[in-house]
């Protein structure tokens, strides 16, 4: 018996070794994460301005033209609810300066809605979660995702990709061209009324579903996860303001047309920003954005030029005016 | 708790650590609860079905054993095989026959609306049920004396390795082995962990990565057509030998770690030049099992041609049904019986060693393609989905270049996947022709130190880099 485990032991320690060299080489040569998650890995201290959300916050906010006066910092990531802000801010809030003001993005689909630990892509979304939060702040942590997606993250690579990396590296054949999708940076080749349809419905009709009164139903713990963030703020010396970002108006012609939506929106919206006391800027109807096809990507994402504008236009009607800076 | 799962990595060390530790008279109790405790990790409920199972049969057999009167003993039997058959036909059979049922009457104008109950499959429902059977027509034939002690024999039917997939043992072999004092062999507990690994190549790393090709076309196969269809079907061939197979080398490892041997599940099938050496080869625990209580019992080959034939069709009609409650396991049965009796009937009996090695290979190819055609029906959803599948597969042949770089492109395998599946199933190959003649694991054994240790280290590092992470996919002989 002596003898079977010392062997075994021996095999899993080479085996161990293996996975880890192969793992640190991994990680030092290869961007295995997306840009977003890797920006907190240089995270500034004492935090100025900065701003939370989802897709609407991550393409919503950028901060160049400020960058080198105030420390800023976008903690948007696509599809991220009410409750991870949350949970990025408790985690984080070392880093959030006194007095700093933190855009909280509220996206339409954000207040209402299933409980997002059922969605079909949870589990997807949910590992970014991994490299940037602690286990107790996870939701539905699993040690084995955590395992193949942040201590072990070779071990998370699609065999696929790997074998087809590894064979055309030894057969010195170049990777292929990934294409690069121009909707990306412009609505130019965007169809903005399909555009605006299939994002509505993504949004706002699938995403909400109605009671037997045809009321939307209201996602309880997100709401709840908003005025945590907004208290947390609060108790940090910072200043909460709630932010609807600019959207084209196809996208909001599309929003209008279901029945209730606007008026339960904004009526929900309204009792929260009052009953904290916080600001809220709605800048979904907008006319200086809501026909500038040129600082979109699509019909509710501004693109890299529209989020400076944007963000130009909170520091001058809203920081500066205010004089929170 | 799947094989392949992190429970099962935490489990495993547990019972064998503690199992080594016991003083023998208590395994058998560490064995029983480990294994129960393996079967609710599934479903909770579904443990009064085992249970129930394994009373009924116990019971029945001490019955039989006392009882004087044959006819009483017979009585006992039946009653005992129907309990038995009664629980699994109501899991599994119940929707299928109402449905059936209603179709039938429906081809006369009566229009019933089938009665159906929505239940879940307890996992290895068929797999324990067989093995309580074979126990109890043992008993009754005097082959094997009726086991006593209560506890042997709820081990005996829910050994954890084998439970839910079989092997479906036969109580001659495990019965005595969960009863016998065991040492710690240091050969046989390094010949199993060997076998485990293979055993998860085979399936984390081939079976997988083929399910997902497979997964795509036959979960709707109506989207595709050509080439495309054509190379799933023999992905599913491959898929489901590595599955299977390779459930079965973890569950014999597993085993002999615990110092218990189980028997062999496969041996090299695909290297079969019939039909009827395919079934000596390919799950050779229930294919024995139908010869000696069904085909046997029937007659066998001792008599005439037209019994025989009747013989093997039944045989293996109910060994399609046995894997599933659906028409297309029951054609999958059919074909392998039809073949099987043409073979009887047409080809020649010459020894196989007498054949040149042409007509050997040529035989291997034939029953291979053969198999591959009859998966189609056992890996379709419906029989209709089946006859799509063999309509639409050579649609565009007459441009065969164009036809097999659209069958790739449209379930998305390049040229580098491609490579990978060549490069996993050459040492597959050569793994089962060494097999035929000799045992690949104590061959490896017999090279050198570095020779064997560099071997398995990369096949452990294959593992660990090459199987599909994140997801623990079920095998694909549990919904059976």
């Amino acid at each position: 018996m002596k003898k079977f485990l010392i062997k075994i032991l021996i095999i899993l320690t080479i085996i161990a070794a293996i996975v880890l060299i192969v793992n640190e080489i991994y990680i030092r040569n290869v961007s295995w994460h997306t840009d977003d998650i890797y920006a907190y890995e240089s995270m500034p201290s004492e935090l100025q301005i900065c701003n939370f959300g989802s897709s609407h916050g991550v393409y919503g906010y950028n901060y160049e033209n400020y960058e080198e006066k105030y420390n800023c910092f976008n903690f948007g990531l696509v599809s991220q609810s009410l409750s991870y802000d949350y949970r990025l801010f408790q985690n984080y809030e070392n880093h959030i300066g006194k007095g700093a003001v933190v855009f909280i993005t509220i996206s339409y689909f954000s207040l209402f809605g299933k409980d997002e630990t059922l969605e079909d892509d949870f589990e997807s979304k949910n590992k970014r979660y991994y490299s940037i939060l602690p286990p107790s702040l996870i939701k539905k942590y699993d040690f084995t995702t955590d395992l193949y997606t942040y201590k072990l993250p070779i071990l998370g690579i699609d065999p696929e990709v790997m074998w087809g990396k590894m064979v055309r590296s030894v057969l010195r054949i170049e990777e292929p061209q990934e294409v690069v999708d121009e909707d990306i940076v412009s609505t130019e080749n965007v169809d903005l009324h399909e555009d605006a349809k299939k994002a509505c419905g993504r949004h706002v009709d699938n995403a909400g579903k109605h009671d037997e009164n045809g009321n939307f139903i209201v996602n309880q713990e997100e709401v709840q996860a908003l005025y945590d963030l907004i208290h947390m703020c609060k108790n940090k010396g910072a200043i909460p303001i709630l932010i609807i970002t600019p959207y084209l108006r196809e996208y909001t012609d599309e929003v209008k047309k279901v029945d209730g939506f606007y008026e339960q929106f904004y009526e929900l919206l309204s009792e929260i920003a009052e009953k904290e006391s916080v600001e809220y800027y709605d800048y979904a109807f907008d006319e200086r954005f809501n026909a500038r096809y040129e600082w979109f990507m699509n019909s509710d994402h501004l693109n890299e030029t529209g989020a400076k504008e944007f963000v130009d236009i909170l520091m001058k009607e809203i920081v500066f005016k205010k004089g929170y800076l | 708790m799947l094989f392949n799962s992190f429970s099962f990595a935490i489990f495993l060390p547990i019972v064998f650590a503690i199992y080594w530790l016991l003083p023998h008279k208590f395994r058998w109790i560490l064995l029983l609860i480990a294994s129960y405790y393996f079967y609710m990790s599934w479903n909770v409920k579904y443990v009064i079905l085992i249970l129930f199972t394994t009373a009924v049969s116990y019971f029945a057999a001490i019955y039989i054993e006392k009882a004087k009167d044959k006819k009483r003993k017979k009585c006992v039997l039946i009653w005992a095989a129907l309990l038995c058959l009664g629980v699994l036909f109501f899991f599994k059979y119940f929707n299928f026959a109402t449905e059936s049922i209603s179709n039938i009457l429906s081809l006369f104008t009566i229009q019933i609306s089938p009665l159906t109950i929505n239940l879940l499959l307890p996992v290895g429902i068929s797999f324990y049920t067989f093995q309580t059977l074979s126990y109890v027509i043992d008993v009754y034939k005097g082959e094997v004396k009726a086991e006593r002690h209560f506890g042997y024999y709820a081990t005996f039917i829910s050994f954890f390795p084998q439970l839910v997939a079989g092997p479906i043992e036969r109580t001659r072999n495990l019965l005595p082995q969960i009863k016998e004092r065991h040492l710690f062999d240091y050969s046989e507990a390094t010949y199993g962990l060997k076998l485990m690994a293979w055993g998860y190549f085979k399936k984390i790393v081939i079976a997988d990565t083929l399910s997902r090709y497979v997964g795509t076309v036959y979960d709707n196969p109506q989207q595709f057509t050509g080439f495309s269809l054509v190379l799933a079907s023999l992905f599913f061939t491959i898929q489901i030998y590595c599955d299977f197979s390779g459930y079965s080398d973890i569950a014999v490892g597993t085993a002999k770690l615990l110092g218990i041997n189980l028997m062999n599940n496969f041996q090299s099938p695909y290297f079969s030049q019939s039909v009827k050496e395919f079934w000596s080869r390919w799950h050779i625990s229930l294919s024995t099992w139908f010869r000696d209580y069904i085909y046997i019992p029937m007659g066998g080959n001792r008599v005439g041609k037209a019994k025989k034939i009747r013989n093997l069709m039944v045989t293996f009609l109910v060994s399609g049904l046995w894997h599933g409650a659906n028409w297309t396991y029951v054609v999958w049965g059919g074909l392998h019986g039809l073949a099987q009796s043409i073979e009887n009937l047409f080809v020649s009996k010459k020894k196989q060693s007498e054949l040149t090695g042409r007509i050997k290979w040529g035989r291997v190819a034939l029953v291979f393609m053969f198999s591959t055609v009859a998966w189609v029906f056992f890996v379709s959803n419906s029989l209709s989905d089946a006859i799509y599948v063999f309509q639409h597969a050579f649609d565009g042949i007459s441009a065969p270049l164009a036809y097999l770089r659209d069958g790739f492109s449209k379930i998305y395998i390049d040229w580098t996947i491609l490579l990978k599946m060549v490069v996993m199933i050459i040492p597959l190959g050569i793994y089962d022709y060494v097999s035929l003649k000799k045992d690949v694991i104590i061959e490896i054994g017999k090279k050198s130190l570095i020779k064997r240790w560099t071997i398995y280290v990369i096949l452990l590092l294959v593992i660990v880099f090459f199987s599909q992470k994140g997801i623990a996919a079920e095998f694909v002989y549990f919904q059976f």
